[in-house]
């Protein structure tokens, strides 16, 4: 196995929508505690509805399907980060332009486009307690690897060891920013729903 | 006018938002909102597709301000501007201010007709009221430099351009709008080029990239001010956020069609639909500069000077024109054009030839075709794109130059249009009823072309490689505007399939158009006329495009509102013609002016009077100054006896005795015409909303043509209650059985006297009592174009008998 097929960024976006509708209360319980309660249900939403158009969008390339992708979160999800995984496939869209399947280096290319993307957006630092904790170690961890096998596993450690540096900061953006040093102590949701992701695509092209 | 968007996460919120400043502007300000998103179970959030929507619903050529809330609504107002065209898009700020202070004072501000950055200042300084009363102090704007202003020659400032795509369309309009009012000779260098920075042809075409170093000159009167501004805008990163990564366009274009197919030329799809018809190919000649001597500097710059305003006034016109029948895509396609066209950069390049010794049309040649050079020239496709713009008013230049406007081309038709390319005014001035549809070897999906082509509803496709050279005119095509297929030789299946897709695409379209258009019987078949209520020319298109039966009620306020000077006859005779022209044979219904102390006039001072809704207003105003009443019957007569569905309605009538005292003045205007009711019939009725009119109803039938029933007002009245006063309004409701009771009487008033009733107000819009109305008598309403369908849809459930 060198590269991730097409197939397998469906079967990834497939195995997202279980993983969301399954993870749902989790996640808004996460969020529950300091933020506005509804990340589980933005996110099983917003996955939901790519699940239902995947059909319609199935068979085009890599580029296709994550434009898709990225167009219905946008408009699906509804909180904050619908405008934040809308630009991240929008943009990981764009560089994937044209492919079929991604080897290691399309991959990072992917994330860095996707990540700097949602930073813009965000306009996050680190240690804002958000999904950039996540993504920027993720990033790193696939661009330090030799190989996509290596790489994998390194990018689903590196996203739960960001989940975990969240629990520590205080956050400052978002809802969660209002409640200052009392947002120390908790995991942040969605760079939950992040790592969540990271650790999905891992599962779907090497397995459980 | 500057249009104003309310982003909430909640939907609640942002129609809250927008009720309070409606109802400080009353309703004069654009206002839409993107509250909240399509999900009941879990309403709150925000979606950046609303966003976009609500921008285009409100856009015009002023701009459109943004009011957020908070988190993702700020992101999903940005993510909409990305979204939505990039011209449009250049007219969309965004305002830090606070919802609700910000948006009650940009609605202020934008009502009274400020600029977009006037009335983003204003919103700003929203928070400025509450602090002072608070006793908090401002700390949010910094204290203005207090720098002596210079007048002199040479003030420079330099600036490293950070812009991802250096100083492209937008960064450009930003400068030019922000240098444009001031009283200085502004030169931004670049590469030791210098161009006029109050030209956008002029910056976009220096074509300063990201690590430039640019240089501001300025000098006159206002150079420190404008140094400010533009100082103040380059940390602003020229509006742009110059930390953000490159954008990348969602709608990105595939640069070339990759497969071919047999037995069609793959293209891009421009515009849905699918087209079977003949090929016709649409070529237009640029004049030929024509061999002749020199007229002499002045007078050739005297030819080019006329030309190019008789373009430019007729470009406004037509986008006024656009304007009014609410079609946007083309209005700012012909403003761009205007704007382009009084480029202050043109006069000195196009006058440095003629004083060469070349003749007007050589020069403005030369000119243009440099500009569209450098335009095709820029690296970024939206900007080469522009070029065919530059090309459309280029010709339409030299057509006025040359005199030669029997060049345009006439089209076959029910054809498909071939073209390499069309210049948008050439698009816009197609007939959508004969031209079937449009396939151009070149062109782009951003180009004003395929926009328009979209918006009038025609299947295009571009970048048809190859069309020009292997169809032949009369040649049998089949144009997928779907795939952006162009069938020339499709196998049976195919085209099987093609035309069943066809007839769907045509089935879907008539049906949406039909269901509004149908009218209104009843189970019982009784039918009844649903007309609409209309402000101004503007609600037209729309009123008909819901299927208005003509007009219930116009107000003609409009006419006499936000401008200095009481408008004249002729204007209103035109206005009032122009309006009813556009309803054909069904009847208008024109209320004359109803203003009062509570509805002031700038042109027409009232007195502030301790009981305004009872005082002089309506009817009883008018008379009190016939001078200014007889002035607007004179124009109603006038225009009735070209447009005979025109009738007359007026307002506040109480008794017997003012409605003769309006008939007198009628008859009065019509003899001073020699108009009489005898070659110029034009039916005189009156608004029942005034409770001694329901009283005197029977009295008032024999004089009055028709009545109409004005339940807002004839609420209030019956009930004595004054809606604007919360602690009353509970009893201003029409379903009150005074209200119905008042109704009834004039209904049955009306069938004695054998004259028709109709409503015109808030109740004839509500569905709930549709049936209750019809079963009182009333035999046609007339609400707000938009409620319209669904109104029809209710007289089409009832049942009378």
């Amino acid at each position: 196995m060198t590269t991730i097929k097409q197939e397998q960024i469906v079967t990834w976006l497939k195995t997202c929508a279980e993983v969301f509708a399954a993870q749902r209360d989790f996640l808004t319980d996460l969020d529950k505690e300091i933020g506005d309660a509804d990340h589980g249900i933005n996110m099983n939403r917003g996955f939901e509805k790519v699940a239902e158009k995947l059909p319609t969008f199935e068979d085009q390339n890599i580029e296709g399907v994550l434009k898709a992708t990225g167009m219905a979160l946008m408009s699906s999800i509804g909180g904050a980060s619908g405008p934040l995984y809308g630009t991240f496939f929008i943009r990981a869209s764009a560089a994937a332009k044209g492919k079929e399947e991604l080897e290691l280096a399309d991959l990072v290319a992917v994330l860095d486009a996707a990540v700097a993307g949602v930073v813009a957006r965000g306009k996050a630092e680190p240690g804002d307690k958000t999904m950039c904790d996540v993504w920027w170690p993720v990033l790193e961890a696939a661009k330090a690897a030799d190989t996509l096998e290596a790489a994998l596993p390194a990018m689903v450690t590196a996203a739960e060891a960001g989940v975990q540096s969240t629990v520590d900061m205080q956050a400052r953006k978002g809802r969660a920013s209002y409640l200052g040093e009392r947002s120390i102590g908790h995991q942040d949701a969605g760079a939950t729903s992040s790592m969540l992701m990271v650790k999905t695509l891992k599962e779907t092209v090497l397995g459980a | 006018m500057v249009g104003i968007v309310v982003v909430s996460h909640s939907a609640q919120l942002a129609a809250g938002v927008a009720e309070l400043a409606e109802q400080m502007t009353q309703g004069k300000c654009p206002i839409a909102v993107a509250g909240g998103i399509d999900d009941p179970a879990n309403p709150i959030g925000t979606d950046p597709v609303s966003v976009m929507t609500a921008i285009e619903t409100v856009a015009d050529d002023s701009g459109v301000l943004i009011l957020m809330d908070l988190g993702s609504a700020l992101m999903s107002a940005e993510m909409a501007i990305e979204l939505i065209d990039p011209e449009l898009a250049e007219k969309v700020q965004m305002c830090a201010a606070p919802l609700v202070e910000g948006t009650m004072a940009a609605a202020v501000a934008a009502a009274s007709g400020l600029p977009l950055e006037a009335v983003k200042q204003e919103a700003m300084g929203a928070l400025a009221a509450k602090q002072k009363h608070l006793g908090v102090e401002d700390t949010s704007s910094p204290a203005e430099d207090a720098g002596a202003h210079l007048d002199g020659p040479a003030l420079t400032f330099n600036w490293k351009v950070l812009n991802h795509n250096g100083l492209h369309a937008r960064p450009a309009a930003a400068i030019v709008g922000a240098l444009a009012g001031f009283d200085a000779t502004v030169q931004l260098e670049c590469r030791g080029e210098k161009a006029n920075a109050k030209s956008l042809n002029a910056v976009a075409v220096l074509a300063v990239r990201r690590d430039e170093d640019v240089i501001l000159h300025v000098s006159g009167p206002d150079a420190q001010a404008a140094i400010d501004a533009f100082a103040r805008l380059a940390k602003e990163g020229f509006g742009e956020d110059v930390d953000a990564a490159p954008e990348v366009h969602v709608e990105a274009e595939i640069e070339a069609p990759v497969e071919a197919i047999d037995g069609a030329i793959v293209g891009l799809p421009a515009s849905d639909g699918i087209a079977f018809g003949p090929a016709s190919f649409f070529t237009v000649k640029m004049p030929e500069v024509p061999t002749r001597a020199s007229e002499g500097t002045d007078a050739e710059l005297k030819h080019l000077t006329n030309a190019i305003d008789a373009v430019f006034e007729g470009l406004q016109a037509e986008a006024a024109h656009a304007k009014a029948a609410k079609d946007t895509a083309k209005a700012e396609i012909f403003t761009a054009h205007a704007g382009m066209l009084s480029d202050p950069e043109l006069l000195p390049r196009l006058t440095a030839e003629i004083e060469a010794g070349a003749i007007a049309e050589a020069a403005w040649m030369s000119v243009m075709g440099t500009l569209k050079a450098q335009y095709e020239a820029s690296d970024s496709a939206y900007m080469r794109e522009r070029g065919a713009d530059v090309l459309d008013i280029t010709r339409q230049v030299m057509i006025a130059l040359c005199g030669s406007e029997a060049d345009q081309p006439t089209i076959e038709p029910n054809t498909i249009l071939f073209a390499e390319d069309l210049t948008p005014s050439d698009t816009a001035r197609l007939d959508k009823n004969t031209v079937l549809g449009i396939c151009l070897a070149g062109g782009g999906k951003t180009s004003h072309s395929a926009i328009i082509a979209r918006a009038m509803g025609i299947p295009a496709i571009v970048r048809a490689t190859g069309c020009l050279t292997e169809i032949k005119p009369g040649q049998d095509v089949i144009l997928d505007g779907f795939s952006g297929r162009l069938w020339t030789n499709a196998p049976a299946d195919e085209r099987e399939a093609l035309a069943s897709r066809r007839d769907e695409w045509r089935a879907a379209l008539e049906q949406t158009k039909t269901a509004a258009l149908e009218p209104a019987v009843t189970k019982d078949g009784v039918r009844y006329p649903i007309l609409a209520n209309i402000g101004s020319f503007a609600d037209v298109a729309g009123a008909l495009e819901n299927g208005a039966e003509g007009v219930g009620l116009l107000r003609t306020e409009f006419l006499f509102q936000s401008r200095a000077e009481l408008p004249d006859e002729e204007f209103q005779y035109e206005e009032y013609k122009r309006i009813a022209a556009a309803f054909g044979e069904n009847p208008i219904t024109i209320r004359t002016l109803d203003v009062g102390g509570d509805k002031p006039l700038a042109s027409y001072p009232m007195a502030e009077e301790e009981n305004p809704f009872l005082g002089h207003r309506g009817v009883r105003m008018c008379l009190s100054d016939p001078a200014l009443f007889k002035t607007q019957i004179r124009a109603l007569i006038r225009a009735a006896a070209e447009q005979p569905n025109i009738q007359m309605m007026v307002p506040m009538i109480a008794n017997v005795r003012e409605l003769k005292a309006v008939k007198a003045l009628v008859e009065e205007c019509r003899a001073e015409l020699g108009m009489p009711a005898e070659t110029v019939p034009m039916q005189v009725g009156i608004m029942i909303e005034v409770p001694s009119a329901v009283l005197d109803a029977d009295a008032l039938a024999l004089e009055a043509d028709f009545f109409s029933i004005g339940t807002n007002d004839l609420t209030q009245y019956v009930m004595a209650a004054d809606r604007g006063n919360p602690q009353v309004a509970e009893l201003v409701d029409y379903n009150e059985p005074a209200v119905l009771k008042a109704i009834q009487m004039t209904c049955e008033a009306g069938k004695r006297a054998g004259i028709a009733v109709s409503m015109c107000g808030e109740m004839a819009g509500d569905t709930k009592v549709t049936e209750l109305l019809l079963r009182l008598g009333i035999s046609k309403l007339s609400a707000s174009g938009s409620l319209l369908p669904a109104l029809k849809a209710k007289v089409r459930q009832s049942s009378l008998a």
